[in-house]
């Protein structure tokens, strides 16, 4: 899309920088403030700051550590939406090319389970991830506990009619493009 | 009437085996009808409403239109967090933003009007009619075993979708949990976040957060914690031998919390498959029993 940019992603957001008074309360509750680049109060600083950051906002690692608990929109005193604005941002990034490798991998492979059976296969999505990402032990020692009380299937489950999803799926794409 | 749309969701047929058994044992104790949405599908958490803003809406909405075609009268409950929140936000905007609804439908191909509630199971049994059921079925109380009740994130939160009344500490899974006769204790991580899907894609990251719940949990006295939620319920509970190597983390069972009630009720150890923890609860488990029993010869 042509118009990427801070001013448009505020306005997808639906948010008004301006609102924030930069308190930093939506930080102090973040569960993942610690490990960001950028905390949620220094998001919000630079959607203030405007063009100027919108690079750093959208390049940013904390946007896909964000993991969506809501926690900074509650607590904040003035009703700021921070989760819009970075649910707008990753939306930006992802049309960039700026997606974070590891969320790639994990997105990628979860849509495309889906697009096939319709369902998460949560198995297969989790082995896939491991050999993708190079991470390959990641929690295997629970496969032999999970096998032997068969809390995951060592084949895909396809829900009724999987075509309608990957419809669905494929529709949902068109909306972006038309918006270009 | 105890009568819902049962949207099921992905984990309920694998990982989250326990929760299932235990659910449909309560709902068969007190009378609930579950009537599952014939060919729903996932609703997309998490990779969809991140990868893309329409499909994060369009993919509850599919199931959400086909429980509405089916079964036009009832509300949809479902048991997890992650699914009762893109259900939630997928009916709240096409219920209050028509171009969101026009692009939904067209999208699905099916009519939606959005006009049924999405309710999480904390919601369906803490409603009076189910807690007067469930009581009645009570056959052998969990005396004095002390239990942390955890909601986590999307349960709850953003409360505009939710509308739960305390967002901060919410109490409806306490007074379900004391109809078991168990104590429920005070803490403070009962909202926090377990990292969700992120304890996949980044996990030193997120390896802490859980790290932290559980330790409050163990310093507030708590015996075993209690989710509502699948994946929650694995975050907090599959990993804890390699908690416990990081980062010296206690070890503590993890129930769905309906597992507790269908014990109170009377289940066997192999009907709701107990034996599937990661984590060995039958020592406390036998103790609040056999505190029960004491107690009610007295």
């Amino acid at each position: 899309m042509s118009n990427r940019t801070m001013a448009s992603l505020m306005r997808r957001a639906k948010v008004d920088p301006m609102d924030c008074y930069q308190c930093g309360k939506c930080a102090a509750g973040c569960p993942m403030a610690n490990s960001m680049d950028l905390n949620s109060r220094q998001i919000m600083h630079c959607t203030q700051l405007g063009e100027a950051a919108y690079n750093k906002l959208i390049s940013s690692e904390a946007i896909w550590l964000c993991t969506g608990c809501n926690v900074c929109h509650e607590r904040c005193p003035h009703d700021v939406d921070i989760p819009s604005v970075i649910e707008q941002a990753r939306y930006d990034a992802i049309e960039k090319g700026k997606i974070r490798r590891k969320s790639k991998i994990f997105n990628d492979i979860f849509l495309t389970n889906l697009k096939l059976t319709g369902k998460s296969q949560e198995a297969f999505l989790a082995l896939i991830y491991n050999m993708v990402s190079l991470d390959i032990f990641q929690d295997m020692n629970s496969v032999p506990h999970m096998l032997r009380h068969k809390l995951v299937s060592v084949l895909p489950e396809f829900i009724k009619n999987p075509k309608e999803v990957s419809n669905t799926m494929e529709k949902s794409k068109e909306w972006g493009k038309a918006e270009k | 009437m105890m009568k819902y749309s049962f949207f099921p969701g992905c984990s309920m047929g694998s990982t989250a085996k326990c929760y299932r058994l235990s659910l449909e044992y309560v709902c068969r104790q007190i009378g609930m009808d579950l009537y599952e949405i014939d060919g729903w599908n996932c609703c997309g958490a998490t990779s969809a409403h991140v990868m893309n803003e329409v499909m994060g809406l369009a993919l509850p909405a599919l199931s959400l239109a086909k429980a509405e075609k089916n079964f036009p009268h009832l509300d949809i409950a479902t048991g997890c967090a992650a699914c009762y929140s893109r259900l939630k936000t997928a009916a709240h905007h096409c219920k209050n933003d028509a171009g969101v609804r026009y692009q939904v439908e067209k999208t699905i191909g099916m009519p939606y009007e959005a006009k049924r509630e999405v309710l999480n199971f904390m919601d369906i049994f803490g409603t009076e009619e189910a807690m007067t059921a469930m009581q009645e079925k009570i056959r052998r109380p969990l005396k004095g075993l002390k239990v942390a009740c955890y909601y986590g994130c999307l349960n709850v939160r953003p409360a505009a979708i939710t509308g739960a009344p305390d967002r901060e500490n919410p109490m409806t899974m306490e007074n379900i949990i004391s109809l078991s006769g168990a104590d429920c204790i005070d803490w403070s991580f009962k909202t926090e976040c377990c990292g969700g899907a992120h304890q996949n894609d980044a996990t030193t990251e997120t390896r802490p957060l859980v790290d932290v719940i559980i330790r409050n949990a163990v310093a507030n006295g708590a015996q075993c914690i209690v989710t509502a939620c699948p994946l929650c319920n694995m975050n907090l509970e599959m990993r804890q031998k390699e908690y416990e190597r990081i980062f010296g983390t206690p070890r503590i069972p993890v129930f769905a919390f309906t597992e507790l009630i269908a014990i109170a009720m009377g289940a066997h150890w192999n009907e709701i498959a107990l034996d599937a923890h990661y984590t060995d609860a039958s020592k406390i488990i036998a103790e609040a029993i056999r505190a029960g029993k004491e107690a009610d010869v007295k």
